[in-house]
């Protein structure tokens, strides 16, 4: 399994770059039956360059307030130990120290309301966030696990917003169903990763953060 | 044709459910409506209709059984708390509307969840925790509506709950989304986060979801009876896990709650009788909005014309705001039943809505005196009906599990007001919005229906009942058709995407807000209903897409 897996990711990765974008897509364990198998974190090889460039410490900020960004902290800091700061509603001030930004992608009216923010202030919120990471040389990952269910209008408008300015996407399948992700990474020249389950989307962190 | 998670039970539970589903369909054809994604599903010796596939069933397994639509009910709602752990449980709380055909009686049982005796109202009681959890009405509820009016033991009923809390079920997507949604409270509790993230990450779409705990608990009841909850170990456990936590639960909470018989509020609407769950839940504010639509022919255009949305929305306001300025717990306050139900009081609220624009401030009126959150429906070959809607308030409730038992408890604290006759005390059932209905011709009951969807739980039943009996539309197709929500409270005017544009600029020259969702979105709740053909006695039944649910019939 882990073989085929590890050959799947090569053999993708050998794509020729169309319009200089790197699209993975790791179709892993079949995404009609899902596995209840838990995927050894670091399982995934990376292309050269990829594979332990992000730094740490890093951080994790919500773009949208989804609630996903909970569990994107169990990922990085329950499995993958990877002790990443963590505010769903983080001001830049919060990012001083750290040299990776993670954004987790997706809207949420009710997260909205618990913060206490209109979507427009989120949205300069996250501007603010794009501003101080930049003018650190942070680098950017932007993950969205949150499906379809996570890609209205606001959450498209606030994956818009991060991609462009990200080193890296990386998506569970179901919220890339139609493309959005693919066109997007591609019209922004910047690699995009789909994986099929949460875990494994945490196998592709692993392998990006520097040990 | 019916969504179905079978797959990757134990091979013998599969077989078997596989068997009764194949007879179930053989004996049930299927048709589909116009438009519709679902299939109406119909039958003549019985039928279930519920918000999930398993739980659905686990009723037919029951009538199939020689059970009554009691015993069905009952069997229903103990497996919708296993595989439908997001909205119910045996944590947290319900009512239901029963008919009896051999007695011609329909009887109201509110097993609604009731605050601690303890002095609370310095509390903050918020959505999540310990201290938003009021006292479960659950296993009150359904083992006294199986006692008097079901005819099977209560191990027999629940034999199918405990099957899948044991060997498990396949997650759907929404059950997945919900878990996503409030991880972050869920991850705070470790007994919760131990049922949904075995293996720390939500468990997602396609994964099997297991509570040995709570199969366990599910037979300490079956053998004990309801006491065993109430006053044995189980409540020992929650009391204890209140106690370690802030909560205010206590084993003499628990030991005094009780659940009651009430008698249903009763309307009629364009010649029909409308039977729904009384005080302190909706149903009264059901009938009150069809009482004000009454004075107009929505027949007269086609049923989503801004006209009749507009109507519609007008009426809604109205009622939701009587709703809130005169509903609570009997038990408590005064209740103006008959003043609300009044149709001379209707008509007057009625002529308050302007054809043309939209009213900016809605007001709660002034009844006359008068001396006076899942879903699931049930109809056996005897006539005999139910309609039960129980819910854990929020999705997953207060996010916390009682160690060692399985349950998930409800977040109904947060259901007060701050004034009025909602206004927390001790010992008090709270208000809520669930209204499960049946509505009947001449006497004769043909209607069993209801949804869960908090707030919209009132505006959807009204769609229901104007879809069926003003449009005319078959059972799926009433429950499928886009669906509108409007509240005294709420600038915007909540649709369905798939009310067109040119509908969206009607209602915007009136005066709206317009707050579009997507095209089939369980903000607007998950409505099951069944409706029985009075002349052939065929049960038509219809679920919604909008969440999981399915019917089964016989």
């Amino acid at each position: 399994m882990l073989k085929k897996k590890i050959g799947k990711y090569r053999k993708l990765a050998e794509i020729p770059m169309k319009a200089a974008a790197l699209v993975l897509i790791a179709m892993i364990a079949g995404l009609s039956s899902a596995s209840a198998q838990t995927p050894q974190a670091g399982s995934v090889v990376l292309p050269e360059g990829l594979a332990g460039s992000f730094p740490r410490p890093g951080f994790i900020a919500s773009a949208g307030q989804t609630s996903d960004a909970a569990i994107v902290k169990v990922l990085a800091n329950t499995r993958l130990k990877l002790n990443f700061g963590y505010d769903i509603a983080a001001k830049p001030s919060a990012l001083e120290g750290s040299h990776t930004l993670m954004f987790v992608l997706g809207a949420s009216n009710k997260g909205l309301g618990a913060a206490g923010l209109s979507f427009e202030q989120e949205v300069e919120r996250v501007k603010s966030l794009i501003t101080a990471a930049k003018v650190s040389d942070m680098k950017i990952i932007s993950i969205h696990t949150g499906g379809s269910a996570r890609r209205g209008e606001a959450s498209n408008q606030l994956i818009a917003l991060c991609v462009p300015v990200s080193d890296i996407v990386i998506v569970v399948q179901g919220g890339n169903d139609d493309g959005f992700f693919t066109d997007l990474c591609s019209r922004s020249n910047v690699a995009l990763f789909v994986v099929p389950t949460i875990a494994e989307a945490g196998n592709v962190l692993g392998s990006l953060m520097a040990k | 044709m019916q969504k179905n998670g079978f797959a990757g039970l134990s091979r013998r539970l599969g077989a078997a459910l596989l068997a009764l589903l194949v007879f179930g369909f053989v004996l049930a054809p299927s048709a589909f409506a116009a438009d519709t994604r679902k299939a109406e599903i119909t039958a003549r010796n019985g039928m279930v209709a519920s918000a999930q596939p398993l739980a659905s069933a686990a009723g037919l397994e029951i009538l199939m059984a020689g059970g009554n639509a009691v015993d069905a009910a009952v069997a229903s709602a103990f497996a919708l708390g296993v595989v439908e752990p997001n909205a119910t449980g045996i944590g947290g709380e319900g009512m239901m509307v029963i008919y009896l055909a051999d007695r011609k009686l329909t009887i109201a049982i509110d097993y609604r969840s009731m605050a601690p005796l303890a002095d609370m109202s310095k509390v903050k009681f918020g959505n999540e925790g310990h201290v938003s959890v009021a006292v479960p009405g659950t296993v009150a509820g359904l083992c006294m509506a199986l006692e008097k009016y079901g005819t099977m033991s209560l191990a027999q009923v629940m034999a199918p709950a405990i099957r899948y809390a044991r060997n498990g079920f396949i997650v759907s997507e929404t059950l997945a989304q919900t878990i996503k949604d409030r991880f972050d409270p869920i991850s705070k509790n470790e007994a919760l986060l131990a049922i949904l993230a075995p293996e720390g990450l939500p468990l997602e779409a396609g994964q099997i979801m297991r509570n040995p705990d709570l199969a366990q608990t599910l037979e300490k009841i079956a053998d004990g009876g309801p006491d065993v909850f109430y006053k044995g170990e189980i409540a020992d456990a929650i009391a204890a896990d209140m106690a370690r936590n802030g909560g205010y639960i206590t084993k003499a909470d628990l030991a005094a709650y009780r659940a009651i018989e009430r008698e249903p509020v009763r309307g009629t609407y364009r010649g029909y009788e409308i039977v729904s769950a009384p005080p302190p839940v909706g149903g009264l504010s059901v009938i009150e909005i069809l009482n004000i639509l009454e004075n107009f022919d929505l027949a007269a255009e086609a049923p989503l014309s801004p006209r009749n949305i507009h109507l519609m929305a007008e009426a809604m306001k109205r009622g939701f705001a009587d709703n809130s300025a005169f509903i609570g717990d009997p038990d408590f306050a005064k209740i103006p039943v008959a003043g609300l139900l009044d149709k001379e009081y209707a008509r007057r609220r009625a002529q308050e809505i302007d054809p043309d624009k939209v009213t900016p401030k809605v007001n709660a009126g002034t009844p006359p005196e008068h001396p006076s959150t899942t879903h699931l429906s049930v109809v056996d070959r005897h006539g005999n009906m139910v309609a039960l809607t129980q819910t854990l308030s929020g999705f997953w409730g207060a996010a916390v599990a009682v160690p060692g038992t399985g349950i998930i408890l409800n977040n109904e604290m947060q259901n007060w007001s701050a004034r009025g006759p909602n206004a927390y005390a001790p010992g008090k059932r709270m208000r809520t919005t669930i209204a499960p209905t049946i509505i009947a011709k001449d006497g004769k009951p043909f209607v069993t229906m209801g949804t869960p969807g908090a707030g919209r739980i009132i505006s959807t039943m009204v769609i229901l009942a104007v879809n069926l009996l003003d449009y005319r539309m078959g059972v799926q197709e009433a429950i499928e058709s886009p669906r509108f929500y409007a509240r005294d409270t709420e600038k915007d005017l909540s649709i369905e995407a798939r009310i067109p544009e040119e509908t969206r600029k009607a209602l915007i020259a009136k005066g709206y807000s317009i707050k579009a969702y997507p095209e089939f979105d369980l903000f607007f709740g998950g409505a099951q209903a069944i409706l029985v053909d009075l002349d052939t006695g065929i049960m038509r039944g219809g679920a919604d897409p909008r969440r999981d649910g399915a019917v089964f019939g016989f």
